[in-house]
């Protein structure tokens, strides 16, 4: 266990609400994507999946770092799209706002394609939704170059149809995308990416690696994958993380229900990855880290329970901090002796092998063997509300979103997004010198000043 | 010596600026960020709410409070204008019988809670306890029950509904 004395713990927020609860209208939501604009970190956006009454999705946005949410306009839907999901945000370096969506169709309803569309006044509206992608991408993932000064190329990844990743490019925000080049190894089985973009053109992107030998639906995760773009643009290597995966109990993988990729957050001089694995008796979350000039560093076990203690940890969001401070969030059940209820709780580090204490953002458990608001058919599934957590890093402050079942009743559903920050003290963007020569000049002064009285005549 | 003690005070400042003005940055957007949510106070207690004069239209925060020693469970029903009192509703006289916004899990005393929901203008609400006691009898039999009629308001008046709160009696 890594000590964590020197790590303080967080300050954390109330909990807000970030879609509205319509239990009359069974609302479910869910499934949050979240993005905070480089050029300005108090606004931030969130996007959601709609699992009922009616299928579709929603963006929330916030003026105050998270803190409130209220509701924006979508994109108009392109012409022959009748609802949207699995959607993804992100920003480029001069605060542009991408949305990427799949849309769908029809009774079965069946997948109309992926389109991506901007928004350069703060999601007030939203030019013309372009089609990036065809029916068959599942699990598109989008980056955006974060260069300062905007207009960054924007990255996309998904899972093909012949079980491969892809990756691609557009340079004129969705108009044009460039020939896919493969992420992934035809040979390999794989799962859906996660996918971070570098300044200046680098992209990453991350997988399960699934095992050739399996057949159906049934194949777990074995292995953890990261590709890496070369200077020509494709994909020149592919580095196993880690060949020792357990996969938590009865993930799917592939097949309808995809699995969760792993979390991947990158900075100028990190990468990193954090993923569920149960490899220590009962699923825990893990994290890897490699910088510019090392290695991947040995797997770190983020949750601070009792190694086997038989509580999961499940389903993390990661995001890592312009100050470099690693942000963790994820699914915690350590409360509840019936492995059912779960809270969701954070950690930050900054060097990849110590961590801050666990500390939980909800104040309100939830019942996790619900999806979509209904009792899930996998009750013993991981992850089984929704597909992870969303988490925004700021310099002082981080963001987390999750899927929450708080409101639901057995006679009446309900499923909301909810979210909360962690703030942390003397964590800010300030030079290195800053705090040692301030704290230097208001020592001095106090003590000129306690000279100046002692030395003061006393007046008669 | 009265000198020396004002150059002291400013080198304590200009230290004190040091820390606190490296870490600031100027945003440079045109677009205004988007605006808080209202927010509406509603304190349970043993058998009443205490809520806002003016509950607004629009996307609306509502942050809950079990003051009382007993529990209580908030739920918010949208009714009709139908002429039906709310408590004919709640006890499903009217056809069909409310269905709650919202239906809060039980609040323990001192326990909180939040949730947001979208009101329509001019929309009428109840907001009730329906938690049955010991004694077979609910909240809302005792008192908990209050309706509301949401408004779009002047700015003033929304921050001024944050000072002005109201104690409900009985529509039992």
């Amino acid at each position: 266990m890594p000590p964590t004395s020197a790590l303080g713990r967080p300050k954390v927020s109330r909990e807000a609400p970030v879609t509205p609860t319509d239990v009359a209208a069974q609302r479910m939501s869910g499934s949050p994507a979240v993005a905070a604009d480089p050029t300005e970190d108090r606004f931030v956006a969130l996007a959601h999946g709609v699992d009922g009454p009616e299928r579709g999705c929603g963006l929330q946005v916030s003026g105050d770092s998270g803190a409130s949410w209220v509701a924006a306009a979508m994109p108009q839907l392109p012409e022959g799209v009748e609802w949207c999901s699995s959607l993804d945000v992100a920003f480029d370096g001069g605060g542009r706002l991408y949305l990427l969506f799949t849309g769908f169709a029809g009774p079965d309803p069946s997948p109309t394609g992926v389109y991506l569309s901007a928004s350069d006044d703060r999601a007030r509206t939203f030019a013309t939704s372009h089609r990036v992608l065809g029916p068959s991408s599942r699990g598109a993932r989008l980056a955006v170059d974060p260069s300062p000064g905007g207009a960054g190329t924007v990255h996309l990844a998904w899972l093909a149809d012949s079980g491969v990743v892809m990756a691609a490019q557009s340079g004129d925000g969705g108009r044009s995308v460039s020939e896919p080049v493969e992420a992934s190894d035809p040979g390999e089985r794989v799962g859906p990416p996660a996918l971070t973009a570098q300044a200046g053109g680098g992209v990453k992107v991350a997988y399960f690696d699934l095992g050739s030998e399996d057949a159906g639906p049934q194949a777990r995760p074995r292995s953890l994958v990261v590709a890496v773009t070369d200077r020509t643009g494709s994909f020149g290597s592919r580095e196993v993380v880690d060949a020792a995966v357990v996969a938590p109990p009865q993930d799917r993988a592939v097949s309808g229900d995809l699995a969760a990729p792993p979390a991947m957050a990158a900075s100028a001089d990190r990468t990193c990855l954090a993923w569920t694995d149960s490899r220590f008796g009962d699923p825990d979350v893990l994290l890897r880290c490699r910088s510019l000039s090392g290695g991947w560093e040995p797997a770190r076990r983020v949750n601070d329970d009792r190694r086997g203690s038989g509580y999961w940890q499940y389903r993390p969001g990661l995001a890592i901090a312009d100050t470099g401070r690693i942000d963790v969030a994820f699914f915690d059940r350590r409360e509840n002796v019936r492995n059912s209820l779960t809270g969701v709780s954070y950690s930050y580090s900054y060097d990849a092998l110590r961590f801050s204490p666990n500390v939980f953002l909800n104040r309100q458990p939830f019942d996790a063997t619900l999806r979509g608001g209904r009792p899930s058919t996998q009750a013993e599934t991981p992850g089984d509300t929704g597909p992870g957590l969303a988490v925004a890093a700021g310099d002082t402050a981080s963001l987390a979103a999750w899927t929450d079942t708080r409101n639901h009743t057995p006679e009446l559903v309900a499923q909301d997004v909810y979210s909360a920050q962690a703030t942390l003290l003397f964590a800010s963007r300030r030079p290195p010198w800053a705090a040692p020569a301030g704290a230097a000049t208001v020592a001095l002064g106090a003590a000129g000043l306690w000279l100046f009285r002692r030395r003061a005549p006393v007046e008669p | 010596m009265r000198q020396r003690a004002v150059w002291l005070l400013a080198v304590v400042a200009a230290g004190i600026l040091s820390t606190s003005c490296a870490s600031t940055q100027e945003p440079v957007r045109a677009s205004p960020l988007p605006p808080r949510p209202a927010s509406v106070r509603v304190t349970m207690a043993d058998f009443y709410f205490v809520y806002p004069n003016r509950v607004p239209a629009g996307r609306v925060v509502f942050d809950v409070t079990n003051a009382g020693e007993v529990p209580h469970r908030l739920s918010l029903f949208r009714l009709p204008d139908d002429g039906i009192s709310a408590a004919d509703h709640l006890r499903t006289t009217a056809e069909p019988p409310a269905v709650p916004l919202q239906n809060m899990t039980i609040l323990q005393p001192e326990d909180e809670g939040t949730f947001a929901v979208d009101l329509v203008p001019n929309g009428r609400y109840v907001m009730a306890s329906l938690l049955v006691g010991p004694d077979g009898v609910n909240d809302a039999e005792r008192g908990m029950i209050v309706e509301f009629r949401t408004r779009s308001q002047p700015w003033a008046w929304l921050l001024l509904a944050d000072l002005l709160v109201s104690r409900n009696s009985s529509m039992a």
